[in-house]
């Protein structure tokens, strides 16, 4: 079982990335669940939202406390939530920034002083992809597309197609442009699992 | 045929609720019940579903509404949670003497005060008297299942049924699932003919004042039905099966558990989810545990419990509803019932979560592994 | 799967076992439990008990608010027979006793009854049939005989009206300006009177003393109406031909006589001294008023006296003229400040003199006729009870009326035509149920302003427009009066409560299923009317 966690605003789509995440991972034949940190929808305070894929039934109903991979979707959340609580060892932390992923150190309960942190950290601009393909603005760029396609670029959780297929179930305006951004994410993150 | 689809839970009891193809819906909004009857009023403006969607102003409302359009003799459907269930509470008992056949749908949620809106059954736990079925369910799968099998029972029994789901732990949640297709349910479920009804061309007296022997007498035979429904449930449930390849009862041992182990753990409703993971983990590491689920609460399968406990020494109820003062609400129901065994098992009142405190597997392991420290008396508070 | 005894039961149509019967529940009707039951009372709106016609004036608005305008003027006309004249000049008693006072402000009651009059032009009252053959004849064609013959031709009388001047309609022609009442409007309204109800009327013909004892012979009844033709002069002022009376003047100006002089001077405070004044004016005459006591005092209509004073006429108060000179041309006046001796005003100090082309008084009327008693004479008008209001004089003839039905024995003596109020209560402010009413300003004519009116006898009123009574009946709460709204109706918890909004009769509109009505009160509790009561039951 892979267990995803997104920490995300209110209003920023992290709930939908994680619908349209488990959408795909439904059309690959696969079992997945998705639900987000219940009641906390206001505009702008600090959301999570989870995804699991299995193989069979997913029976555990408690939210992901170990996860596989940790998307971060506004960098400064970092400041107010301890993103990387659980992250299994190996595991991955992708985090929306025009920053490289080396000025990003975590420290705190998971993580030994003086070690390096045992994940990778890949940052991706999301913003800007987001921004040249029309999705939302300065404040509040729509990155719930082109997350998807970073996180399939990075760990190839999901392909790209599926993503594709999953998105006009939940963006019910400019899809080509979401299309587009997600490919581009996806590609400029290298394909690599 | 079935068909593969992944749905939030209200979107799938909202598709089984369309399968059934109720004539009437009304409903008042509350969260987190609020998805259901939004996704069904969209079906009935959309055409997909062919059905009298009636705007009221309370649950009050909702629920005298359809007491209406089931005495006329057309199948309804109504939805509700906490304050709003507990608002129709009047109407409840007289659906239900009144031997008219519903769904409702209720999401589990707890009462204020203080103020919450999670996953806490003390709202329908709180209806049990009132003369309706219950039965709580553990997957979207299960619900989009029951809300079919239901309204079969339902009409067998001239009786109205409560069919609960989490508030969203399940409501919220999207997963895989399978939704039958029309003609499936069709020949399962066929349309409701009601044996009497309002009509002006035939009038009847429905619950006219009854005196005391009669009423006496009529309480009598209602309480003789709800005896025997756990019977036409399980019939209803086995024609599922055969229909739709999955199998339902009113209690219902999990395949994680131990079935030879004298410790059960007992719990009802989506927790059971978490609880597989917990007790298939804990038999990995030779604690052994056997894992029962209660589906039908009302009226309480005590024959069926009796059955698959007369071997326990320890059962351990996890509560989600609590009596105050007393303790955790299913915790009496399965005492009640196990107290007619020769060999009466110990039995463990855990208050494992209440307002949506989450459950996890490893909140349900320290109950199995500190159980020689539970109280057999009181109620388990977890520290 | 397994046969269940109930299921069975139920398919066999029997419902044992089940809370359902075939039996009847009338002997357990909820109506059985109440100790108290509602019923419809109509009640006496204020206004209706300020009106000298007793018109029912909820009830008529009652009609006009539910969309009925036909049937509203119907009623209005059976209590009043010329509506479009008492709309424009009547100072609306009504008004006055209206409850919306204590809400916002009056229903401008006058407003709609204008509005219904004028529709009651285009729409003549149904024709009547002779069917009786005594004759009646009424001397003097003002209101009160036109009303006199109103009420008897409905009961099948032949009337001949006889009448002094060339046309018919007394004061309404002779006194009030056409700015105040338009000369085809009273033409339209009296012809309609006379053509519906066949009176004969006949003009120039001055009935004397000799003229009386024929007329005995000939007629079973006659009924004496001739008003009060000539003003008074106070007793100091000598007898000079440039001392004249209003009436005299305002009947020279409605028959379009030339009026000589320029400079006017007109004493008296009441409604005859500001006609005088301001038709006066409207000549092109300089014009002013001297009265004895204050404004405040004045008995003419408020709202002539505000007019009168924003088209700036001249008003003297506490002054008296005490003497009066003539001179080559025109008259000398020495005016005093007036003096209260005993309750009663003569001169005090002097103030001044003056000089005028003309002296009119306007302090009273009085009529110069003398007719011999006779039995079968009955007086009426102002000829019988003094000067009084246009509605008054309407209601004194319908008095006569009365009194020659009763006399002849065809209404039994107790019976009337007026309707008796004493039987109902009077509806109060408290009583009403307002929730469902919003405070909103009265709607008022639209009025020509002083500088272009005050120059010319056009009408200074508009009738109110459709749009302008839509709004404005809504105000009005039909005190004591049901209007079938089905507030009731809706609020009643057993549904024992139907309406039938075609019954005329206003106490029959709201039909109580009294074997299911449970007493519960809810329906007396929320009537906006108040005429919704509950009574024992027994």
């Amino acid at each position: 079982m892979q267990e995803i966690r997104f920490h995300g605003r209110g209003g920023q789509g992290a709930v939908i990335a994680s619908r349209i995440l488990a959408q795909a991972l439904f059309f690959e034949g696969r079992y997945a669940q998705s639900f987000p940190t219940f009641g906390a929808e206001r505009r702008g305070a600090p959301v999570a939202a989870f995804v699991r894929a299995d193989d069979a039934f997913i029976n555990i109903r408690s939210r992901v406390t170990s996860p596989d991979y940790v998307i971060v979707m506004a960098a400064r959340l970092i400041e107010a939530v301890p993103v990387s609580n659980g992250l299994k060892p190996g595991g991955l932390i992708l985090i929306n920034s025009d920053q490289p992923a080396a000025s990003f150190i975590f420290t705190g309960a998971d993580s030994v002083p003086g070690q390096v942190a045992p994940f990778r950290i890949i940052t991706v601009n999301l913003n800007q992809i987001a921004l040249k393909h029309g999705l939302g603005n300065e404040i509040m760029p729509l990155i719930n597309a082109p997350v998807l396609g970073a996180l399939a670029g990075v760990s190839g959780l999901v392909k790209p197609e599926s993503l594709l297929q999953a998105l006009p179930y939940f963006i019910p305006a400019r899809l080509a442009d979401n299309e587009k951004a997600l490919l581009e994410a996806y590609e400029k993150t290298g394909c690599r699992p | 045929m079935q068909k593969q689809a992944i749905l939030l839970g209200s979107d799938a009891i909202a598709n089984g609720v369309k399968l059934c193809r109720p004539a009437v819906i009304s409903a008042y909004p509350i969260t987190p019940q609020t998805h259901i009857i939004e996704t069904l009023s969209e079906m009935v403006d959309r055409g997909e579903l062919e059905s009298q969607y009636i705007k009221v102003e309370s649950e009050m409302s909702a629920i005298a509404a359809v007491l209406g359009s089931v005495s006329a003799g057309s199948r309804s459907f109504t939805a509700s949670s906490s304050q709003g269930l507990a608002m129709m509470h009047e109407v409840l008992h007289w659906f239900a003497g009144a031997r008219l056949p519903l769904v409702l749908v209720n999401a589990n949620r707890a009462l204020g005060a203080p103020w919450n809106i999670w996953s806490d059954q003390s709202d329908s736990f709180s209806q049990r008297d009132t003369g309706w079925l219950q039965i709580y369910c553990e997957t979207s799968q299960e619900a989009l299942d029951t809300i079919i099998i239901a309204y079969k029972a339902s009409e067998q029994l001239m009786l109205p049924i409560m069919v609960m789901i989490d508030g969203f732990i399940l409501s919220h949640t999207m997963e895989r699932l399978l939704i039958p297709d029309q003609q499936l349910v069709d020949d399962y479920l066929p349309a409701y003919q009601a044996p009497y009804r309002l009509d002006p061309d035939d009038p009847l007296t429905f619950g006219a004042a009854a005196q005391p022997d009669l009423f006496y007498e009529l309480k009598k035979t209602f309480s003789e039905t709800m005896s025997e429904a756990p019977t036409v449930l399980k019939n209803c449930e086995a024609d599922f099966r055969q229909a739709f390849a999955r199998a339902y009862s009113p209690v219902m041992r999990c395949p994680e558990g131990d079935e030879k182990s004298d410790t059960a753990i007992i719990c009802c409703g989506a927790m059971t989810g978490t609880a597989r993971v917990a007790v298939a983990d804990l038999n990995k590491r030779g604690l052994s545990t056997d894992l029962l689920k209660i589906r039908l609460l009302r009226p309480f399968p005590k024959d069926e419990l009796c059955a698959v406990c007369r071997d326990k020494k320890r059962i351990i109820v996890l509560n989600r509803a609590c009596s105050y003062g007393v303790g955790g609400t299913l915790s009496q129901e399965v005492r009640a019932a196990l107290y007619h065994l020769e060999q009466r098992p110990l039995v463990n009142d855990v208050m494992i979560s209440l307002g949506g405190k989450e459950v996890f597997p490893e909140t349900i392991a320290a109950v199995i592994e500190n159980r020689e420290e539970l109280s057999s008396v009181d109620c388990n508070w977890l520290k | 799967m397994t046969e269940l005894k109930y299921v069975k039961a139920i398919k066999d149509g029997d419902f044992r076992g089940l809370p359902i019967s075939r039996a009847s529940t009338a002997v357990n009707m909820t109506g059985s439990w109440k100790f108290f039951r509602p019923h419809l009372v109509s009640k006496n709106s204020p206004c209706r008990e300020a009106c000298p016609l007793q018109i029912p004036i909820a009830a008529y608005l009652g009609r006009l608010a539910e969309g009925k305008p036909s049937a509203a003027l119907a009623l209005l006309r059976e209590f009043n027979p010329m509506p479009a004249v008492t709309g424009r000049v009547c100072p609306n008693f009504c008004q006055n006793a209206c409850n919306r006072m204590e809400f916002d402000e009056a229903v401008s009651v006058g407003e709609l009854e204008r509005y219904l009059g004028d529709l009651g032009l285009e729409q003549a009252p149904d024709p009547v049939t002779v069917n009786r053959t005594e004759k009646i004849a009424i001397i003097g064609a003002g209101p009160a005989g036109l009303s006199a013959a109103t009420f008897l031709a409905r009961r099948g009388f032949k009337i001949t009206l006889f009448e002094q001047a060339p046309a018919a309609g007394g004061l309404l022609r002779y006194a009030i300006p056409a700015y105040r009442l338009p000369r085809a409007i009273l033409n339209r309204e009296i012809d309609n009177l006379l053509k519906s109800y066949q009176i004969d009327l006949k003009c120039e013909c001055r009935i004397g003393p000799d003229e009386t004892s024929q007329l005995a012979t000939e007629y079973s009844r006659i009924i004496w109406a001739p008003g009060l033709q000539s003003s008074r002069l106070p007793a100091a002022w000598p007898r000079l031909p440039l001392i004249k009376g209003a009436l005299e003047v305002l009947s020279a100006i409605s028959r379009g006589a030339d009026i000589n002089g320029q400079r006017f001077l007109v004493v008296g405070g009441g409604n005859a001294a500001l006609d005088t004044a301001r038709s006066l004016r409207r000549l092109g005459k300089e014009v002013e008023i001297i009265y004895r006591r204050t404004l405040a005092e004045m008995p003419a209509y408020a709202a002539e006296i505000k007019q009168a004073l924003a088209e700036g006429l001249v008003i003297h108060t506490e002054e008296v003229i005490e003497n009066v000179k003539p001179l080559t041309t025109g008259l000398q006046l020495f005016i005093h400040k007036s003096r209260k001796i005993n309750e009663q005003i003569g001169a005090g100090e002097f103030l001044r003199t003056a000089t005028a082309d003309c002296l009119i008084a306007a302090i009273g009327q009085e009529s110069d006729l003398r007719f011999n008693e006779h039995n079968n004479f009955i007086t009426a008008g102002d000829f019988a009870h003094g000067a009084a209001s246009v509605a008054e004089a309407l209601a004194s003839g319908r008095r006569a009326a009365e009194t020659v039905l009763q006399q002849l024995g065809i209404l039994p003596v107790p019976e009337n035509i007026t309707p008796d109020l004493k039987s109902k209560s009077r509806i109060e402010y408290k009583q009403l149920q307002l929730d469902y009413y919003a405070k909103k300003p009265a709607v008022k004519m639209a009025e020509l302003d002083s500088l272009s009116r005050k120059e010319n006898f056009s009408e200074i009123h508009q009738t109110l427009s459709s749009e302008q009574m839509q709004i404005e009946i809504e105000r009005c709460f039909h005190c004591g009066s049901c209007t079938a709204c089905g507030i009731c109706w809706f609020f009643c918890p057993d549904v024992a409560i139907a309406l039938d909004r075609e019954e005329s009769d206003l106490e029959s509109r709201v039909l109580f299923d009294y074997d299911h009505c449970k007493g519960c009160g809810q329906c007396a509790a929320i009537c906006p009317r108040g005429v919704i009561e509950m009574e024992e039951d027994n």
